[in-house]
């Protein structure tokens, strides 16, 4: 399916929020798809907004690229990947759901080892944040 | 030809009062029949953006408006406004006094290229506005700060700050929707614009 810009921004989104450390718990938490250009460089990131604790943030990924079209693609492919590792069907087991779940946390386990998850000190959304040079703490 | 430095200080004034008036209204039908044409063209621009907000949101905007304003007005120091007009047509637009689009309509909202179109409007407008930076041989993309947010609550926004001091913001703008997004923006732009150049609206147009 050839998903528009927008349509990828919410398949990251609802795909990344599977593989955080909060694991099943996540779903309702908020997830940004934050994208910067610096010194002429495209950056994205995937963070992790605990609702108990805003000021918990996680990375959940960490993109650079040449543009956001290619940025949005390459990281919604990286999730597309990991849900791939992890398949599930329409209507799991109660045996399934457990060996889904013990997969996805050996996945989180291997990614916040590599760094690829890792927590971030920000007080809000990039956006959203008048007081703080956050986007500095990213780069 | 209108003294910048005076214009700057009245549009200034202009947005002082409206953030601590509950007459915003009044105040604005009596400045968009201002003898200056950039003064009142700017307050019916105001009047627009205040029927789309409505009076709670409006002392808002004008806040948000008067910091971006104060970041733009702090460079602009000194350039007579014709000028200005004259550089964003070449640098926004293409050609000077050619309409790049004419008749042109859009077939659907294509985000990612109406979030470009909306990144390279906003930084050509501060380009233009720098004093000595003329037609591209100026600052650079690199000078500024992109940053775009998506979040799962859906609201999506847009800030533009200065690479060399991210805390001086150009434009930023918070939506509910990313045609709501790039429409704020679009407002922001004609507002500033037609605060700098009445006749580069028209162009833009």
């Amino acid at each position: 399916m050839d998903l528009n810009f927008q349509n990828k921004l919410i398949g990251i989104a609802e795909i990344s929020k599977y593989y955080t450390t909060k694991g099943l718990d996540t779903p309702s938490d908020e997830i940004d798809v934050e994208l910067v250009i610096k010194d002429g460089k495209h950056h994205l990131f995937v963070l992790h907004y605990p609702l108990e604790d805003k000021n918990t943030i996680t990375m959940l990924l960490k993109n650079s690229g040449e543009s956001f079209s290619q940025l949005v693609e390459s990281t919604l492919q990286h999730f597309y990947a990991l849900g791939q590792k992890t398949p599930l069907s329409e209507y799991p087991s109660p045996e399934e759901q457990t060996r889904w779940n013990e997969q996805r946390k050996a996945i989180i386990a291997e990614r916040l080892e590599s760094g690829d998850i890792k927590p971030v000190k920000l007080s809000g959304s990039v956006i959203i944040d008048e007081n703080r040079d956050i986007i500095g703490d990213l780069l | 030809m209108t003294n910048t430095e005076d214009l700057k200080l009245r549009i200034r004034e202009l947005l002082l009062d409206l953030k601590d008036s509950n007459r915003a209204v009044d105040l604005l039908h009596a400045a968009s029949n201002d003898a200056d044409e950039h003064i009142s063209s700017f307050a019916k621009n105001l009047l627009t953006m205040y029927d789309a907000t409505g009076p709670a949101e409006f002392p808002l905007l004008v806040a948000d408006l008067i910091e971006q304003l104060e970041v733009v007005f702090a460079t602009l120091k000194g350039v007579p406004t014709e000028e200005i007009g004259f550089s964003l047509r070449n640098d926004v637009c293409g050609t000077p006094g050619v309409d790049p689009t004419p008749n042109q309509t859009k077939k659907s909202f294509d985000f990612e290229t109406e979030l470009k179109n909306t990144v390279d409007s906003v930084i050509a407008l501060f380009q233009a506005s720098l004093p000595g930076k003329r037609f591209g041989t100026g600052i650079n993309l690199e000078d500024f700060r992109v940053a775009f947010s998506f979040s799962r609550g859906l609201s999506y926004g847009l800030t533009i700050t200065l690479a060399s001091d991210p805390k001086k913001i150009i434009c930023r703008q918070i939506a509910g929707s990313p045609q709501e997004l790039i429409r704020k923006c679009d407002t922001f732009l004609s507002t500033m614009l037609s605060t700098l150049n009445k006749n580069t609206v028209k162009v833009m147009n």
